[in-house]
Order: structure tokens, then C-alpha cells, then sequence
């Protein structure tokens, strides 16, 4: 690995992790979350730093160049996370629903105009 | 004449429509002289039928209709603790894991040792017939040496979700408590922000619990990353009282 691109790597990498760590300290970025970046950007360092260890993995998947194995990386990585944001999204989809509908079924009045109580009922019913 | 000082029991419950009845039994009837003992269940947004039975038997709860986890539902019953100005806040499992008759060591430990938070440990004298698994045992015995490097502090059962704090902690957590790991990542918190932390032996049952090789993968993704966040907490850097 050429020694210009190899500084370059370390150097974007230790301070994108220490703006991940601010983040996290901060709490803007739940820890949970922050993980998943903090793994690949760790990675990505190891890989600058050991070039040689990484080129026998190179070698034995086929790839021609290191530069071609850190696209495929951090295509992998960004995937990765990107799904992983799909999922949460889905999460949050659903408690927001949940939210909404149990806030307009709680406000729910009778004709006299008085607010009656809105209770979820649940499908088994015990004896 | 002084007021009675109160306690607060929190009891996160999720799913435990078989237990929480025999739990809410066991302390309805706590008498401890000179406090007032009042308990809430923080219904975790249940998907079974908890819910009816909290109501068929009037016991005193909230409901959270999403499930948001124990961090959050426990803050739930801190939120409601702080509202109330309640002197003291004990947290309680749902399940039967813990033991009422030592709700009253720990309100003991904190009047007269004058610490912040009490934590009802089962290491630390051989009180308890039932300490867990080999295994666990050794996870928790690894953060709590985790804790010790990171704070200074030795605590043997970090887990222990049986705890009892003081007015000054409940207002802590009210406004913040940790999500994810709330029981070893909380002690850090207060540790950091010189809150003094005491623990006193209790008993504790034994959980129905199977033990499968799904678990046991779990647990090892579990203690990665509780100690990830035991570490980044001790380093935070945000500034506390």
C-alpha cells in the first residue's frame, strides 16, 4: 500500500472515530447504534495499518488490488449499516402508529360529550 | 409532628400475567413503621394478558403501550417516583425473583448509612441459596471488575436489579437512565457523579428459566456489549453535579 493513501486512511479513520465517540458522549448517537459505525471504521484502521496481513486474505479471495478489497468493504459496511437503519426505522414505524391511534382512541367521548376510557383488549381471554 | 417519609416499590412488569398477582401479594402487605409503602407496575406494553389482570385486580399500574425495554420502563417508574416526590424508590422484578422481606434492609442501609443507593446483592454474604449459574456468576464477576477499574468502586452484583435509592437518585434517573443495560451502567453513572453506593446481602428465588445454547450465545453478545458501555460511560466526559 502506498505510504501517501495509507496516512491518509489512519488519519480520516482515527478522526472520524473520535467524532463517533463525541456523539456517543454527547448522547446524540445512542451507543447501540454507534456500534455498528465504530466496528467498520476499526476495521478499516486495522486494514491501513497491517496492509501485509490483509494482502493473504486478498490473495486467497482473488481480488487484484487492496484498493478494490476497501471499496468492497466499505460497500459491505455501508450495506450493513444501511439495512440495520431500515430495521430501526421499521421499529420506530410501528410505535409511532401505536402512538397515534391510542391517542385518538383515548380521547374518544360518548355522545354526552364525557371522556370514556379506551383500553386495548386483548385477544385471550383468561377464565 | 415529622410526615411519614415514602417508599416507592417499582415493578416493571412484560408478559407476566401468571406472576405479577403472587408478586403484588407479597408486598401489598408490607408494613415498615414510620414509612409509607406504596407500589406501581410499569405495564412494558405486555402482549399477553398482564394488562387484565393488572385491572381485574386493581393493582395500581402504567401502561406503556409500546414495549420499550427495562431501561425505559423503569425510568417510567422513576419519572412517576420524581412526580410524586417519594423519599424513596425501590426497584422490584414482576416475575418473583425478589424478595420482599428485604425491601426493608436496604430502607435500613440507606437511613442509616446515609448512602445514595443500596443494592441487594447475592455475594456478598452467603445468604442465598441460589446465585445463579456458573457461568453468569463469572460474567458478573467480570464487570464487576470492570466496574472497579473504570470507577474505582468494588460492587460484587452489578446485576442485581434489586436496588433502593434515595430522593436525590430517583431525580437522576428521572431525567436520565440508561436504556440498554440499565443495571451495571446505572451504578456507573451515579459512581461518576459521586453518588455513594452501598450493598447489603439479600435472598433471591430462582427464576424458571431454561437454560438453551440460543442463550448462551445471547449472553456472550450481551457481556461485549455491556462492557463496551461500561467503559464509554466511566470515559464520558459530560459534566454531572
Amino acid at each position: 500500500m502506498k505510504l501517501k493513501i495509507k496516512i491518509i486512511l489512519i488519519i480520516s479513520s482515527i478522526l472520524f472515530l473520535l467524532y463517533i465517540f463525541s456523539s456517543v458522549n454527547k448522547e446524540k448517537a445512542h451507543l447501540k447504534y454507534a456500534l455498528l459505525w465504530m466496528i467498520s471504521v476499526v476495521f478499516t484502521l486495522i486494514v491501513a495499518l497491517f496492509p501485509n496481513f490483509i494482502m493473504i486474505i486478498i490473495s486467497w479471495l482473488e481480488i487484484e488490488t487492496i484498493s478494490n478489497f476497501m471499496f468492497y468493504l466499505a460497500i459491505i459496511f455501508l450495506l450493513i449499516i444501511c439495512f440495520s437503519l431500515t430495521i430501526i426505522v421499521s421499529k420506530q414505524k410501528e410505535q409511532i402508529l401505536k402512538l397515534s391511534q391510542e391517542l385518538a382512541l383515548s380521547n374518544v367521548k360518548d355522545y354526552r360529550g364525557k371522556q370514556v376510557e379506551h383500553h386495548e383488549k386483548n385477544k385471550r381471554i383468561i377464565q | 409532628m415529622k410526615r411519614k417519609k415514602t417508599v416507592l416499590i417499582i415493578i416493571p412488569a412484560y408478559n407476566e400475567e401468571n406472576n405479577i398477582v403472587k408478586t403484588i401479594n407479597s408486598i401489598r402487605n408490607l408494613e415498615i413503621k414510620n414509612y409509607e409503602i406504596d407500589y406501581i407496575v410499569i405495564n412494558d406494553g405486555s402482549i399477553d394478558n398482564t394488562l387484565l389482570v393488572l385491572r381485574d385486580n386493581k393493582i395500581n399500574h402504567l401502561n406503556l403501550i409500546n414495549n420499550l425495554g427495562i431501561g425505559a420502563a423503569m425510568q417510567t417508574g422513576y419519572k412517576y417516583a420524581n412526580y410524586h416526590n417519594y423519599d424513596y424508590a425501590v426497584q422490584f422484578d414482576g416475575d418473583g425473583q425478589h424478595n420482599a422481606k428485604y425491601i426493608s434492609v436496604l430502607l435500613k442501609d440507606l437511613s442509616d448509612n446515609n448512602v445514595d443507593l443500596s443494592v441487594g446483592s447475592r455475594f456478598v454474604a452467603q445468604l442465598s441459596e441460589f446465585r445463579s449459574t456458573k457461568i453468569r456468576q463469572f460474567g458478573i464477576a467480570f464487570l464487576s471488575f470492570l466496574i472497579k477499574i473504570t470507577c474505582k468502586e468494588t460492587i460484587k452484583d452489578v446485576t442485581s436489579g434489586f436496588r433502593m435509592c434515595n430522593n436525590d437518585v430517583i431525580s437522576e434517573f428521572a431525567s436520565s437512565y440508561p436504556d440498554d443495560y440499565p443495571e451495571p451502567e446505572s451504578l456507573v453513572v451515579l459512581l461518576k457523579k459521586g453518588y455513594k453506593i452501598n450493598e447489603v446481602a439479600v435472598e433471591m428465588n430462582e427464576r424458571e428459566h431454561g437454560v438453551s445454547s440460543i442463550n448462551k450465545i445471547k449472553s456472550i453478545y450481551y457481556m461485549i456489549k455491556v462492557s463496551i458501555a461500561i467503559i464509554f460511560r466511566s470515559l464520558s466526559t459530560k459534566k454531572g453535579e
